[in-house]
């Protein structure tokens, strides 16, 4: 076994079957070794499957997984060999072994060869019984504790899935719809007159209505984002902005003019307007 | 079986983007010195003169005030303090949140006392010295020419710096 070629090999030891890969043995079912053996016997054959089911499950009506399971069972093993495709699946032909570097030595076991199969298939074609198969499934030589498992992990990806989802998805919306809440934007009033702009809330109206004139239609609401265009235009028409702010010991007011800033806050209200005509800012 | 899979991936990606980006922190669209003087005229105190100086670090994220009291009239300093913080932007809002703050001691000892008496001081100081000042602030921001002003969102106030 000096050349490029994988031996394989089938073997049986006391009910317990095995493929045997480059001398490594790998334990598996009847129906894989069955199947196995047959593939690499008729190397280029087509095999359909409902013929690997009567190879690897002879006498037995089989879920139609179990082919397609069997197959992923025996590429599994080569996998750890080869990166060649042993088994390739054609469309509307089936199943074939492919390559020629797959050797088949021996099986120590009798496996029913294809021809025989198709006389049996001739016997056994039942098309009625066939459905009602899909009905008994019967799990051929698979240890029952692997559909217990199987059907437990089911049980916990189900119980667990719709869980996480349903929390993932409220996490998300909450998120989504109380930041939307908490970032209202801030809206202030803006008296827009001939010399200047004032800036100011609800709750310092009044102090707002002592710097100017204006009545309340000259007033308008805008966001804060919405605030420095007007604000650059009425900079461009050297108008002063005046914000108001009214704090539990009085007000505090900003004044830009002339790319100056002029602050002035406290009670006295009369000196605040006083030093802010005094420092030119158009109030 | 492997919809819910799928569903569970995608809206646990999205959640984890979400609170990904909402914690995201940018730096800041200002750099540099921005001053404030703000003169404080009371009915029957002497005017009081609040001088803050700050430096924005943008790329740092971090920005230190140093911020005086004086007394117009008398020409006297009162009282010097100096934040250390961070500041950056989260979406369009702006966060500052005060690391440290000191208080300078190297003033005349007489001048504190002087300064106790005037109850606007006294405000001011226990505004800078009470545990509010470590509070999380949250402002929108308006920049206008050489001007920094900012709205602050709790307190609805809108104050204003200039650039040095």
């Amino acid at each position: 076994m000096s050349d490029n070629c994988i031996y394989v090999s089938v073997s049986e030891d006391g009910g317990n079957y095995f493929i045997i890969v480059d001398d490594v043995k790998y334990k598996c079912s009847y129906s894989e070794s069955a199947i196995l053996s047959n593939m690499l016997t008729n190397k280029g054959r087509f095999y359909s499957k409902e013929e690997l089911a009567l190879i690897g499950w002879p006498n037995k009506l089989v879920s139609k997984n179990s082919v397609p399971v069997a197959i992923v069972n025996i590429r599994k093993i080569f996998k750890s060999h080869t990166k060649l495709e042993i088994i390739a699946n054609e469309k509307n032909k089936g199943y074939t072994a492919l390559t020629d570097k797959v050797k088949f030595v021996e099986a120590n076991f009798s496996v029913k060869p294809i021809e025989n199969v198709h006389q049996q298939e001739l016997i056994n074609h039942e098309p009625e019984k066939r459905l009602s198969s899909d009905k008994e499934i019967e799990p051929a030589h698979a240890p029952n504790y692997k559909y217990k498992l199987a059907k437990l992990k089911r049980i916990a990806l189900i119980g667990l899935g719709y869980p996480l989802l349903i929390a993932n998805v409220s996490i998300l919306f909450f998120l989504i719809f109380s930041e939307k809440a908490t970032l209202k934007q801030p809206v202030v009033d803006v008296v827009n007159n001939k010399k200047h702009i004032a800036v100011y809330n609800s709750y310092n109206r009044d102090f707002a209505l002592l710097i100017n004139s204006a009545i309340d239609k000259d007033i308008t609401t805008l966001k804060i984002s919405e605030l420095k265009k007007t604000i650059d235009r009425a900079m461009f028409n050297d108008k002063s902005i005046v914000f108001i702010n009214t704090l539990s010991s009085g007000v505090t007011v900003d004044c830009l003019q002339k790319k100056e800033l002029f602050s002035f806050s406290g009670d006295n209200l009369e000196a605040i307007i006083e030093n802010l005509k005094l420092k030119g800012c158009k109030i | 079986m492997n919809r819910l899979r799928f569903f569970n991936a995608i809206f646990f990606i999205a959640l984890i983007l979400f609170a990904l980006s909402e914690n995201l922190k940018n730096d800041i669209d200002f750099d540099g010195y921005f001053t404030r003087t703000e003169t404080i005229l009371s009915q029957g105190q002497n005017a009081i003169e609040l001088t803050a100086n700050a430096d924005f670090l943008s790329n740092d994220q971090k920005y230190t005030s140093v911020v005086k009291i004086a007394d117009v009239e008398k020409g006297m300093q009162y009282i010097t303090f100096i934040l250390d913080g961070d500041i950056y932007k989260k979406g369009n809002t702006l966060i500052a949140r005060t690391n440290t703050i000191e208080e300078i001691e190297d003033v005349d000892r007489s001048v504190i006392f002087d300064a106790s008496t005037s109850p606007v001081v006294t405000q001011i100081q226990k505004s800078f010295l009470g545990i509010d000042v470590y509070k999380e602030r949250m402002y929108e921001r308006i920049l206008i020419e050489d001007f920094l002003c900012y709205y602050d969102l709790d307190k609805h106030l809108v104050r204003c710096m200039e650039q040095r």
